[in-house]
């Protein structure tokens, strides 16, 4: 696994982060905000070295997230130094935004065609795609603010199908004037603290960040003598078929998502040890989240701890789901739950156990990974401890 | 209109409109003539009076009449889309281009509600106004999307996960026309906006829909292998420019020369993501035995679909026709 993220670069960073309660919330301070309500977010100041060579990287903020990523992901699974003769090796990126970094900066400089051709939604996937020398496919996804989860699920197909011996999946989105812009106009940031599944959330906030995962099937990353960081065993996206921004009040689709995820993998509510959930600290999705998660699981899910970790980094929109579902293996390897922050009052309709304040010791072997955007996406991962 | 529709087929329904016209008839003999120069080929746009679409983008419109015309061409009833049976798969290279610029650029005339600007509202809309709740994906993969969508849903059909899936993909380029044209190097003109949607269903023969993907000579001895099975009725080259098609279109001449070959570009022009859909749809129509190849390129990278011809010729009401 490899992670950027507002509050750690690196897994190990971004692990410290977590249990600490280290919020990355700053003032925005890489593009003019003097025009918007909100100017916060989880930013990433600047990139830490950590590649080892000199190759020069992409101007595509994105793809430079997705490369530093990468290489953490793929040295950590030892795939680094097998030569790409050996291996087909797939990427699956999911984004909420894409290349929409280089859209602005081709504004900026309408001249620099190289940032038109990055422009697209696939632009920072075919960077990536480049610097490893991708053998494979090459694929680009959006379920918008879930597609962290949907291209890990797509990354399973694409061992299942044969297509793929190995494949590098996540999420990655930046913060920008665009996204900062339209979230500003729709209202939903708040000047307030993230409070997932407090009473008094009122809002979200964005952040930037990249996470990858190195999947392979588990006999061929044994047969390399690597040992497996944990399982996939159950995925799932469905629609909401509801609205175009808000969640569908009765949470059709979450629900269809995680029950699919389930049957998928073959697992039962009885099993499932944690959830980590969307969470962004809007009144809608925390409440329609926990009813989903009461209906689904029914008494279980008041016996299990439920965490949200969009209070440390803010949103960070495609990638958040990934850098979740890393948290969640991490959970399991070091026997504990990273807290919600700033959680202090409870709401009565969200009646769950949120792990306020700080880290849990607790081994969670079955985790659920929810996740939510835009235009009704909804998705589900089931994922096991190795 | 033909259609393939029957509850033996896998490709129960379909529609097609392109900048030529509704209907794979529409399709001119060579689109570089037709377009007689032009750059872009745009779709009129549809009148909508729906009014819960009052906000949607064209592309929004453009993509919910699709889906009611695929209907409308097959047995499939709006109530059996509706629910958790039915699958969405979505793909495109370039429709959410038109919103994302104008909302960067703030185009007073176009005002774009923000959420329009993400690329999953094209099939969000679809979702709410048919009632989907099923399996949900937005491919962007470039000109491979649509190769990429079709296997995604037979995936899903596969597996159980759906009972029904549609596979939906839009172009569009007029809005964008000078961005396209500055990235010129990227796309041969005529850019021809298009949408399709295709209705699948579960079939035996599912199983061998076989999706593959590889970079540069990797792609081409991966395209070669498919190449050499004996099933292999046509290739369908679905190439978003005319040196790939060439490349590839005289490595086929040379190594296979009896199969025959369909340059979709020849057809319609260059419609990425679209072009795959209809490839298959002008496959299935010469009512051919075994599998066809489908094939694209975006960039490095190769992809190859193996899709079973199992649909009978049918007239547009499901009955059979002769020859």
């Amino acid at each position: 696994m490899g992670v950027i993220s507002p509050i750690g670069q690196g897994v190990e960073a971004y692990w410290a982060g977590l249990l600490q309660g280290v919020s990355g919330i700053t003032s925005i301070e890489r593009f003019p905000t003097h025009d918007m309500r909100v100017a916060r977010g989880g930013e990433i100041k600047h990139l830490l070295g950590m590649l080892p060579d000199n190759r020069p990287l992409p101007a595509c903020r994105a793809a430079q997230f997705l490369i530093h990523a990468a290489h953490e992901a793929m040295g950590m699974a030892r795939l680094d130094d097998v030569p790409a003769t050996n291996q087909r090796l797939a990427v699956v990126v999911g984004s909420a935004l894409g290349g929409i970094g280089e859209a602005e900066r081709f504004l900026d400089q309408p001249q620099n065609l190289h940032a038109l051709a990055g422009a697209p939604y696939d632009g920072p996937t075919r960077h990536l795609a480049r610097w490893l020398g991708v053998t494979g496919p090459v694929v680009t996804l959006s379920t918008a603010c879930a597609s962290g989860v949907t291209s890990l699920g797509v990354g399973a197909d694409l061992l299942r199908a044969g297509a793929a011996t190995a494949v590098v999946a996540g999420g990655v989105d930046i913060l920008c004037r665009f996204v900062m812009h339209g979230f500003n106009r729709l209202r939903s940031l708040t000047r307030d603290e993230v409070r997932p599944f407090d009473r008094r959330r009122n809002g979200l906030l964005l952040g930037e960040g990249a996470g990858l995962v190195v999947m392979e099937r588990a006999a061929a990353a044994r047969q390399r003598g690597v040992e497996p960081l944990g399982f996939l065993l159950g995925y799932a996206s469905c629609a909401d078929g509801s609205h175009i921004t808000a969640p569908d009040p009765q949470g059709r689709g979450l629900e269809q998502a995680m029950r699919l995820a389930m049957r998928n993998a073959g697992i039962s509510g009885e099993a499932v040890d944690f959830i980590s959930a969307h969470g962004t600290g809007t009144p809608a999705n925390d409440r329609v989240e926990t009813q989903v998660f009461k209906r689904v699981l029914g008494q279980r899910a008041y016996a299990i701890p439920v965490n949200s970790l969009k209070a440390h980094m803010g949103h960070t929109m495609g990638a958040a789901a990934t850098l979740e579902t890393i948290m969640c293996l991490l959970a399991w390897r070091h026997g504990q739950v990273p807290p919600t922050l700033n959680y202090g009052e409870p709401d009565p309709i969200c009646d769950l156990d949120y792990v306020p304040g700080q880290a849990r010791a607790y081994r969670p072997r079955l985790s659920l990974k929810t996740a939510a955007g835009f235009a009704g996406c909804n998705a589900c991962l089931v994922l096991a401890g190795a | 209109m033909t259609v393939f529709a029957t509850s033996a087929t896998m490709v129960r329904g379909s529609s097609v409109t392109t900048g030529w016209g509704p209907g794979l008839q529409s399709l001119p003999v060579d689109a570089h003539m037709a377009a007689d120069g032009c750059r872009v080929v745009p779709i009129a746009t549809p009148v909508c009076h729906d009014e819960r679409l009052r906000r949607a983008t064209r592309e929004c419109v453009l993509a919910v009449v699709a889906v009611e015309q695929a209907l409308a061409n097959s047995t499939v009833t709006r109530s059996e889309l509706a629910g958790p049976r039915t699958a969405l798969i979505y793909a495109s290279a370039s429709a959410y281009a038109a919103a994302n610029w104008a909302f960067l650029v703030e185009d007073k005339e176009q005002t774009v509600f923000f959420p329009y600007t993400a690329a999953s509202a094209v099939p969000g809309e679809v979702t709410i106004q048919f009632g989907i709740t099923g399996p949900y994906l937005s491919l962007l993969s470039g000109a491979n999307a649509g190769i990429e969508a079709l296997w995604q849903a037979a995936m899903l059909l596969a597996s159980d996960q759906c009972d029904r899936a549609l596979v939906l993909g839009v172009e569009t380029f007029a809005a964008c026309e000078d961005l396209f044209t500055a990235g010129r190097w990227l796309l041969d003109a005529p850019l021809v906006e298009a949408v399709t949607c295709l209705i699948l269903e579960r079939h035996a023969l599912l199983g061998e829909v076989d999706y593959s993907a590889g970079s540069s000579e990797d792609g081409l001895t991966m395209i070669d292998a498919r190449l050499e099975s004996q099933t292999t009725a046509a290739v369908s080259l679905c190439l978003p420019t005319a040196g790939d098609t060439h490349h590839i279109g005289q490595r086929l001449q040379d190594r296979w020369p009896d199969l025959p070959v369909t340059v979709v570009s020849n057809r319609v022009g260059t419609c990425l993501a679209c072009t795959p859909l209809i490839g298959l749809l002008l496959s299935l129509a010469e009512a051919r035995h075994g599998h066809v190849l489908l094939i694209s390129r975006w960039w490095d990278v190769w992809s190859v679909l193996r899709w079973p011809l199992v649909a009978d010729r049918l007239s547009s009401r499901g009955e059979r026709k002769d020859g």
